[in-house]
């Protein structure tokens, strides 16, 4: 049995709410946004394992808490054996350098004011990668080759807003890579681009995984994108996982009443098709006072009391799937 | 190659910077003017007739022939100690500028991009020295620590300018600290000091440049205030000082109870002119600097 690479247990990030001058008169309660509750996953190594569900529901923040850029609750992170949320500074900088992100927004993750060899070179600078000058050039310009920055002095001295928003992606890529790296959380990194670049940025992502055995925690909102990336998936909805799995088992045969509505929203081509229609309606609910029990019930078709009452935990219902729904009689005759 | 890249990149901004520059005549005229000035600092030496500290002649004669402005109480030519006052008035409001500059926006990016208790500390710091009425304060430094100094009167300047700065640089930086581009440079690893360094410093810089000429220009009109009050250093004649002079050694009544105009006009429209030029560039900066200033051509 092989060992995962990461490993998150129970992690939970909740951010305190400011309320105004005078609800703080009216009540000393302090209030909370969970907007990661109680999650555990791992990602195997040369894995990519995909988080999904809509805005809000804590996907982003997930995986900036794993990498330490948000200070976590509660809950730790196991990296390759060791737990990294109570290292001190000195000691989580290598893990800096074997744990990279990719931003969703190439506009707003690049300083404007350095240019494209400042920027893929800081991370050499900053974990003394390179002994050289030359060997600097030889590394940004290998790693700018690897994005398909071609050829790389056409692009090294270039600022951020002489580039389209695509090489902008490829520029913050490069940088992450730069430092070989064997974990990345790619933080829908493809949303904002055009589809004709998705393809080829989703294609060299894959391809690393295979070469450099780079595993990834892949945040993504697209069920379409996700299947064609992931190995396994985890389904989160307001803070929680609600379904998690292998990622065609769970595209095919979804158990979990949200997993089925998202599935029923992504658009199928041929108009003639039978679909299935699990309708949810209503939107999704503060996190600040997320409903009691299963979070999901006052949304649900199915919700009976119990689901009001009591928060179901995630139950193995085939082999590397587990759902936590009260209800799972029903769904599974869809 | 690196280096050369560089250098031709830096040289392009300053040429597309100039030209917007250029198409603001109000800071074209400004710069004319400080250039001006500045020249007549830097060359005081070869330009003025005379030594200015030197009596070299009767007392208070009046303008015209080998003494374009006339001589002073002291019979020293007006002149000359016109065109060197142009160096410590210049040089006064240059450095407290610079001094400003660095207290303030070290101030300010580490209290912004620190927070907590050093952000608080160092912020009710900067709001002592905004609530304290400045002139005051200046003056009890410059009492207290010599009043006579060129370096004292500096130290005075400065210490009374740096609360606005900080304020203002660490605004952008609380703003700046939130983007995404910080974020990744922590992700790679980066520390704090490199964080500020290369990435909040450098996007708060275009800021900093107009907020300074401002600096420079309060800074020449406290000094030749406080000049004015007989807080100078009269080893180095300010124009603040020529107008000290000229108000405690009867410059107003001059030899037959008539004010010596030329020896109090030149010395004032010396400041307001440099100023002006000043203000204009600064203007002319803010508009490079903010392109919503900016008006369609």
């Amino acid at each position: 049995m092989m060992e995962p690479l990461l490993e998150v247990r129970n992690l939970r990030k909740y951010f305190p709410v400011r309320g105004g001058f005078f609800r703080s008169l009216l009540s000393r309660r302090q209030m909370w946004v969970k907007a990661v509750d109680d999650v555990s996953f791992h990602v195997m190594p040369g894995e990519i394992f995909g988080l999904a569900g809509e805005s809000g529901c804590g996907k982003t923040t997930t995986g900036k808490t794993i990498l330490k850029l948000i200070e976590p609750t509660a809950g730790e992170v196991i990296f390759d054996g060791t737990e990294i949320f109570n290292l001190p500074p000195q000691e989580l900088k290598p893990f800096r350098r074997r744990m990279q992100i990719i931003y969703q927004d190439p506009y707003e993750s690049l300083n404007p004011r350095m240019n494209v060899f400042d920027i893929i070179s800081e991370g050499i600078d900053i974990h003394e990668l390179a002994g050289s000058t030359s060997e600097k050039e030889e590394l940004v310009a290998s790693a700018l080759e690897m994005v398909e920055l071609t050829p790389p002095e056409e692009f090294i001295f270039r600022y951020p807003h002489e580039l389209s928003g695509g090489q902008r992606q490829r520029v913050c890529i490069a940088r992450a890579l730069v430092l070989n790296p064997e974990f990345i959380v790619a933080d829908e990194p493809v949303s904002m681009l055009d589809v004709s670049i998705r393809a080829s940025i989703l294609k060299l992502m894959l391809k690393w995984k295979e070469e450099s055995e780079i595993s990834y925690l892949f945040i993504t909102h697209d069920l379409a994108v996700a299947r064609h990336m992931c190995d396994r998936i985890g389904i989160m909805y307001l803070g929680k996982i609600v379904e998690m799995g292998d990622i065609d088992r769970i595209i095919e045969t979804p158990r979990h009443p949200y997993t089925q509505a998202l599935m029923a929203a992504v658009p199928v081509p041929d108009p003639t098709a039978e679909r299935t229609k699990v309708m949810i309606t209503g939107e999704v609910p503060t996190p600040i006072e997320p409903p009691s029990g299963c979070r999901f019930h006052p949304r649900c078709p199915y919700a009976k009391e119990i689901c009001k009452r009591e928060t179901p935990g995630l139950v193995e219902v085939e082999r590397d799937h587990v759902v936590a729904c009260h209800q799972l009689e029903h769904s599974i005759h869809l | 190659m690196a280096l050369k890249r560089r250098l031709t990149d830096w040289r392009n901004r300053l040429v597309s910077s100039a030209f917007i520059f250029r198409h603001n005549r109000a800071g074209v005229i400004g710069l004319v003017i400080v250039l001006f000035f500045i020249s007549m600092a830097i060359f005081a030496p070869f330009i003025a007739p005379f030594n200015p500290y030197e009596r070299i002649d009767r007392s208070l004669l009046p303008p015209g022939g080998v003494y374009l402005l006339g001589t002073n109480d002291m019979g020293q030519d007006i002149f000359s100690e016109l065109i060197w006052g142009a160096r410590v008035s210049l040089s006064i409001g240059f450095t407290v500028a610079l001094v400003v500059m660095f207290i303030g926006t070290t101030v300010g990016v580490v209290a912004g991009y620190t927070g907590g208790l050093v952000d608080e500390v160092l912020m009710r710091f900067a709001d002592i020295i905004l609530v304290l009425p400045s002139i005051p304060l200046m003056i009890l430094i410059a009492a207290i620590m010599g009043r006579h100094n060129f370096y004292v009167m500096i130290l005075a300047l400065s210490v009374v300018g740096w609360g606005g700065l900080a304020r203002m640089v660490r605004a952008v930086t609380l703003s700046l600290k939130e983007r995404t581009f910080v974020e990744a440079a922590r992700a790679l690893g980066a520390s704090g000091g490199h964080i500020m360094a290369k990435h909040i410093l450098p996007n708060t810089a275009p800021l900093i440049l107009s907020s300074v000429i401002y600096q420079a220009v309060g800074a020449m009109m406290a000094e030749a205030g406080l000049a004015f009050l007989g807080l100078g250093d009269p080893t180095a004649k300010s124009w603040g000082m020529m107008l000290h002079y000229a108000q405690t050694a009867g410059g107003w009544w001059g030899a037959n109870g008539n004010p010596m105009w030329n020896w109090i006009i030149p010395p004032g429209l010396c400041i307001a002119l440099v100023v002006l030029g000043l203000m204009l560039v600064g203007q002319a900066v803010e508009e490079i600097v903010n392109p919503r200033l900016r008006r369609r051509r």
